[in-house]
């Protein structure tokens, strides 16, 4: 059974788009394929929104382009992570951990939980 | 951050590439996606439309994308940019009288500012180093940078893990024997000093290190390039070229070429060894020199670093047996460490002058920029009522005023750097006249830092209250139409007619001061001194003799001949304490021989003057001028009434101390400072000349004077030739004491000049503007029965209440300032009653002329067009 696609959470885009060329070198439209193949169709990401997110990373230094041939024998421009692209995806990850479990436990709590 | 500012340049450089990437970069997405949705089953047709669909609005994707990069920043700036050229064009009369304005004013202070900073400020380059001076301060702030042999040497040995190079030096003028005698300016100088000179000698070689102690047989002179021409006319073999300096035979090991230029404001011709100078002082009788320490310091070394390296130093000042100062180190211009703080107080009037033009010039301007954003202000209003920010709009018109300043500053630059030679010969004529050339200045990278800053205040200044003025929130309801013509609003006539006010006011007191600046310097003509000073010639010997005396009274062309132990004009004598009359006073004594009042032609109105007995004998009897008798004894009769000597023997005065009798009252003359007018302080007392004593010996003339000059040099040559000659007449000196009242009239008058005409050519606009704005209300006037007269009239009563304002508040400007003056320099006339006058006057009828002309153009409106067009 597949779930409905849900939209993404504000500020998240950025690090989905990390964590996508993190796993190697990619052009824009193939990290848009990566994204829903990992997320199994699940997260729809607004195409338009996809470009001034990468030229932002790209200014911030987070990933590098380089233009390249795509499979099709067309031109197209490639994004790879960099060193400072790693440690920012590394950080995101970790923050983005820790808020999820602070949200299990505040969304699973069946009591206070406090005891005298 | 370098790779963030490699894709911020390539984004607004290549700009072409990334267009160009951006449009191929979502091109290849949609093709990539209609690829897709034709595996997927669609037609080639409708996966094409599709894709654009999902791929949403493609010029605002690429707008976000260029957002991302900074690019809209540069956008909205080159927005501002075309905006401000469009304006600019479409008002070329505005535009041209703003750059004429601004540069003048921007390009005067850019000017200033270099002339101070090469002569005071910090840092003059010298060999790659900044130059210094070391000085012992004492307790009390009091500078001395003069420092005995032993003394220099000890501050260079202690120095020696400061300073780069480090040199004693001193200054020297010595008599020059060629076929005439003449006096050559020069530095004695230790060998270090060539190490930070810049450029190999020309010529032969420089002084050597053995040179500053031991002196050779015969000394080595090495010569300037100034020096090479104007000593030896540029004699093309120069090396081994005898000179008798002072008596003393030298000879040319070296020439230098121009590039070896010193830090001191003056070029030394020569330069000699400090052993030579030594030895010249003790063959002369005279006390040893002393020197000046100068150099740089080592790189990375600062100057409180050296101070502090030197900080063991402490020196004991003359006349204060206690007092032990320490030696510090100080950064110098042209001018020495020492003599700057002075030059930095008398700057700082001058620097105000300077600041008031460029003031005055920014006052205008925004008066101008004010008439011509209310004239835009509708299209401003519209633009605030549509949503433009008012941070935006104010934006755009500062960006304006900003390209016109520093266009301004671009402009007058080029006219900056070329001026500054020509003004500084202009001001140093006199001291060219004396055969020194002083160091030429140049304009410098600071000179475009300087100008550049200025043109951003100034473009700020004039910029910002006009575009605050015109963006205020409550002006955009005229948009709605109601207000949009007829009556201008209360808030920028009120700015605009302040401004105009206070440039009056200021044009008012440059003016005032340059005038009385002038009338001061005027007073000093010839007529006024009480003597012919063009026909009264110093010998200028430093050593007369009775030789030289007897030879001169022969000598074809000279009337008369006499001694006197202070020259006129040449600054007061010193004073010397004496009682009169029961009261204590002091007087300007000059012991003069008998034959003083018969040279110089100076009236003997009551009495007697002395006669040669008495002048040998140094009787007791004094002469004294009309202002004195009537100051010291106002009532009764000077002639036969006692001055009482209180002190011994002073170089100037009197010999003896004692009761001397008033037996003459001569005519008034100026003898000390012109700018303390004719001495009501002058007693002669006799003396006969002495050639211990120090004398000046003076002539007249007959006939042509320069002749007379020429004569005179050939008989000092033979009767004194070790001594320095330089005859001058009196006029010389009169000169050099008016060039600074005539320098600084000319700049308050040029600045004068310019702030009045920047005013007036405000005040024009200002009118014209207003004719314009009340075309339509002067046309109901004239269809009304209004005579043209009266609509003129109307018309120039606003500009005649503004100019009237300007002067009611400044001439309290000038009377404070005249009465600062008046404090300050006590001779002078302060209020000069032409001065206030006729330059108020002046200043009122050109710029009522300034407003007569737009105002007429009141009367031309016909009546029926006006009303029409409203």
């Amino acid at each position: 059974m597949s779930t409905p696609p849900q939209s993404l959470l504000p500020g998240t885009l950025e690090v989905l788009i990390l964590k996508a060329v993190s796993l190697g070198s990619e052009h824009g439209y193939g990290l848009l394929l990566r994204l829903q193949v990992m997320s199994r169709d699940a997260l729809v990401i607004e195409q338009g929104a996809l470009y001034p997110a990468l030229f932002r990373l790209e200014q911030q230094g987070m990933i590098e382009a380089e233009w390249g041939l795509s499979e099709k024998n067309r031109r197209a421009k490639f994004y790879v992570l960099t060193a400072a692209g790693r440690k920012r995806l590394a950080s995101d990850l970790k923050g983005w951990r820790s808020l999820v479990a602070t949200m299990d436990l505040v969304l699973g709590a069946r009591s206070l939980g406090l005891s005298r | 951050m370098r790779r963030r500012l490699r894709l911020i340049w390539r984004a607004w450089f290549g700009r072409a590439v990334f267009e160009a990437d951006l449009e191929s970069e979502l091109a290849f997405h949609l093709a990539e996606r209609r690829d897709a949705l034709v595996e997927a089953g669609g037609t080639p047709e409708d996966a094409a439309r599709q894709a654009r669909l999902e791929l949403g609005m493609l010029e605002s994707h690429k707008e976000a994308c260029r957002g991302s990069r900074g690019l809209l920043a540069l956008e909205s700036l080159l927005g501002d940019l075309r905006y401000a050229g469009r304006g600019l064009r479409r008002s070329p009369g505005f535009t041209a009288t703003a750059l004429l304005v601004l540069g003048v004013s921007i390009g005067a202070n850019a000017l200033f500012f270099t002339v101070y900073r090469a002569y005071v400020s910090k840092g003059a380059p010298r060999g790659g180093g900044r130059a210094c001076d070391v000085v012992a301060r004492d307790r009390t702030g009091a500078e001395r940078d003069s420092f005995s042999r032993a003394e220099a040497n000890e501050i260079v040995a202690a120095g020696a893990g400061a300073f780069a190079s480090a040199y004693l030096t001193a200054e020297v003028r010595l008599a020059l024997r060629q076929s005439t005698q003449s006096a050559a300016y020069g530095r004695a100088v230790s060998a270090s000093y060539f190490r930070g000179l810049g450029g190999r000698p020309r010529l032969g070689r420089s002084l050597i290190r053995e040179e500053d102690s031991v002196q050779a047989e015969v000394p080595g002179v090495v010569l300037s390039d100034s020096g090479w021409k104007r000593l030896l006319g540029a004699d093309p073999a120069p090396l081994g070229r005898p000179l008798i300096l002072s008596g003393t035979s030298f000879q040319v090991i070296g020439v230098l070429g121009p590039e070896a230029a010193d830090f001191e404001a003056l070029q030394p011709q020569l330069w000699i060894s400090l052993a030579a100078l030594e030895s010249l002082r003790s063959r002369n009788l005279e006390d040893p020199p002393t020197y000046g320490v100068r150099g740089t310091l080592l790189p990375g070394i600062s100057i409180e670093q050296a101070s502090g390296v030197l900080g063991g130093l402490r020196f004991r000042e003359a006349g204060a047996d206690e007092q032990q100062s320490p030696v510090v180190v100080e950064h110098r211009g042209l001018l020495s460490a020492g003599d700057a703080p002075g030059i930095r107080l008398a700057a700082v009037p001058v620097f105000l002058a300077f600041a008031l033009v460029l003031f005055v010039a920014c006052a205008n301007l925004a008066n101008l920029s004010l008439a011509r954003v209310a004239a835009r202000e509708r299209e401003i209003a519209i633009r605030l009522s549509l949503g433009a920010g008012r941070a935006r709009v104010v934006r755009q018109l500062l960006v304006e005023s900003l390209v016109l300043s520093i266009l301004a500053a671009l402009i007058a630059l080029p006219f900056c750097a070329g001026a500054i030679l020509p003004l500084q010969r202009l001001a140093m004529r006199p001291i060219e006249a004396l055969g020194v050339d002083p160091t030429p200045i140049s304009a410098d990278g600071w000179t475009v830092v300087i100008a550049l800053s200025l043109s951003v205040i100034a473009g700020l200044a004039f910029g910002l209250g006009p575009a605050l003025q015109v963006t205020r929130r409550d002006l955009v309801v005229r948009a709605g139409g109601e207000g949009g013509r007829g009556r201008a609003r209360l808030g920028p006539i009120t700015l605009r007619r302040s401004l105009l006010v206070l440039q009056i006011a200021l044009s008012l007191v440059l003016l005032v001061v340059a005038s009385s600046l002038g009338r001061n310097a005027s007073r000093s003509s010839l007529q006024q001194v009480g003597f012919d000073a063009g026909r009264i010639l110093d010998a200028g010997s430093s050593r007369p003799s009775r030789e030289l005396l007897r030879r001169l009274a022969a000598t074809p062309g000279i009337a008369a001949v006499t001694t006197t132990s202070a020259l006129p004009l040449a600054g007061n004598p010193g004073r010397q304490s004496v009682r009169v009359a029961g009261r204590s006073e002091a007087l300007d004594f000059r012991a003069v021989d008998d034959q003083f009042f018969g040279t110089l032609e100076i009236p003997l109105l009551r009495g007697r003057s002395f006669v040669a007995a008495e002048a040998g004998s140094t009787a007791r009897v004094a002469v004294v001028s009309a202002a004195t008798a009537r100051r010291l004894w106002p009532e009764g009769d000077a002639l036969g009434q006692e001055i009482q000597v209180l002190a011994e023997a002073s170089p100037t005065g009197p010999a003896t101390a004692g009761h001397y009798e008033v037996v003459g009252i001569s005519g008034d003359v100026m003898s000390d400072w012109f700018f303390q007018g004719t001495a009501s302080s002058a007693v002669y007392v006799p003396a006969a000349f002495d050639e211990r004593a120090p004398a000046n010996v003076l002539v007249r003339a007959q006939g042509d004077s320069d002749r007379v000059l020429d004569s005179l040099r050939r008989v000092c040559a033979v009767a004194a030739p070790s001594a320095i000659c330089e005859p001058a007449p009196l006029s010389r000196w009169l000169a050099l004491q008016r060039a600074p009242f005539d320098v600084a009239g000319s700049v308050a008058a040029i600045l004068g000049g310019a702030a009045g005409l920047i005013s007036c050519v405000g005040l024009f606009g200002s009118v014209a503007f207003q004719v314009t704005r009340r075309r339509r209300e002067l046309g109901v006037r004239g269809a009304l029965g209004a005579t043209p007269a009266r609509l003129v009239g109307s018309v120039l009563m606003g500009a005649a209440s503004a100019v009237l304002l300007g002067l009611a508040l400044g001439l309290p400007l000038c009377a404070g300032l005249s009465v600062f003056l008046g404090a300050k320099l006590p001779g002078i006339v302060a209020f000069d009653g032409r001065s206030y006058g006729v330059v108020p006057l002046l200043l009122t009828t050109v710029a009522l002329l300034a407003a007569l002309l737009p105002a007429l153009r009141a009367a031309r409106i016909e009546p029926r067009t006006a009303i029409d067009e409203g």
